[in-house]
């Protein structure tokens, strides 16, 4: 899937948080944080390449996946099957970008990324 | 790249990108919420997702004891004797003089589990400084000795 049809993925995902968030309050909580995680981690990817640190590069790559991979686990298609399917796809992107994440190529698919976690922040915490 | 779609939206809804200019990432949850929840998840059974958000608090709060305490409990809970110890460690590192024996105790555990015997002698020899003759680092420091075959007074 293109990087384009995940961002459209994504917006998609945004849109449904503004009408379906009631379902989702016990867990808002908890997705923030792990969205909040996931963009410090992607923050320290870029950073630890800007230094020319690869086992740090290494161990935020690592971080962001685990993150990626409990934000899968904390999907609940019984409260929304629309959105599950749209944050599913959003995150099998994550971790296929993730996968590729390596040397030189690092900052740029963590500022994709990055992008992409900075809009679902704000969709789920501008409820 | 086209990013003009999604950029359209976060516009029309006046909202800001949350990494701040320096590159820091703000969060509006402090570390003791997120060890709080952790401790919840884990409470639930919900381990998958208690150690994903031990990560999420260790990316945002690298430093915090709240998170290094959970995140080191949390890597001993799945039986990852080497990350529990790195993390103990640095969680050591910024307890200083002030670390609880129970923070100790932990490493200590943590580098015997990862089969690293003489790391962790050498952490009973550090937390014996602060607590000495603590009968509980005196089991340790015997089990250790025996395990090295180094002899010690009974």
């Amino acid at each position: 899937m293109s990087s384009l049809a995940i961002r459209r993925a994504a917006i998609s995902a945004y849109r449904r948080v503004q009408y379906e968030v009631e379902g989702l309050d016990e867990k808002r909580h908890i997705l923030e944080m792990l969205l909040d995680g996931l963009a410090a981690s992607l923050a320290g990817v870029k950073n630890a390449t800007l230094v020319n640190d690869s086992s740090a590069q290494d161990l935020h790559v690592a971080r962001a996946s685990r993150i990626v991979v409990g934000l899968q686990k904390a999907l609940d298609p019984e409260i929304s099957p629309d959105l599950a399917r749209y944050l599913s796809t959003v995150y099998r992107y994550f971790l296929h970008q993730l996968n590729r994440a390596k040397g030189s190529r690092a900052p740029r698919v963590a500022d994709d990324l990055l992008e992409i976690t900075n809009t679902l922040r704000k969709a789920f915490s501008s409820n | 790249m086209n990013t003009e779609l999604y950029k359209e939206i976060i516009a029309s809804r006046n909202l800001s990108l949350g990494a701040e200019a320096s590159g820091e990432v703000v969060s509006k949850y402090s570390p003791q919420e997120i060890r709080e929840t952790i401790s919840a998840l884990v409470s639930e059974d919900r381990q998958d997702l208690a150690h994903a958000l031990a990560e999420a608090g260790l990316s945002l709060y690298p430093d915090s004891e709240d998170v290094l305490a959970m995140a080191g409990l949390m890597a001993m809970l799945r039986e990852d004797w080497v990350e529990s110890a790195a993390i103990l460690n640095h969680l050591l590192e910024i307890q200083g003089e002030r670390a609880p024996l129970n923070t100790h105790l932990m490493f200590i555990r943590a580098l015997r589990c990862a089969l690293e015997p003489a790391a962790a002698l050498s952490a009973v020899m550090l937390a014996h400084e602060h607590y000495p003759n603590h009968p509980e680092l005196e089991r340790e420091f015997h089990a250790l000795s025996e395990v090295l075959g180094l002899a010690t007074a009974a």
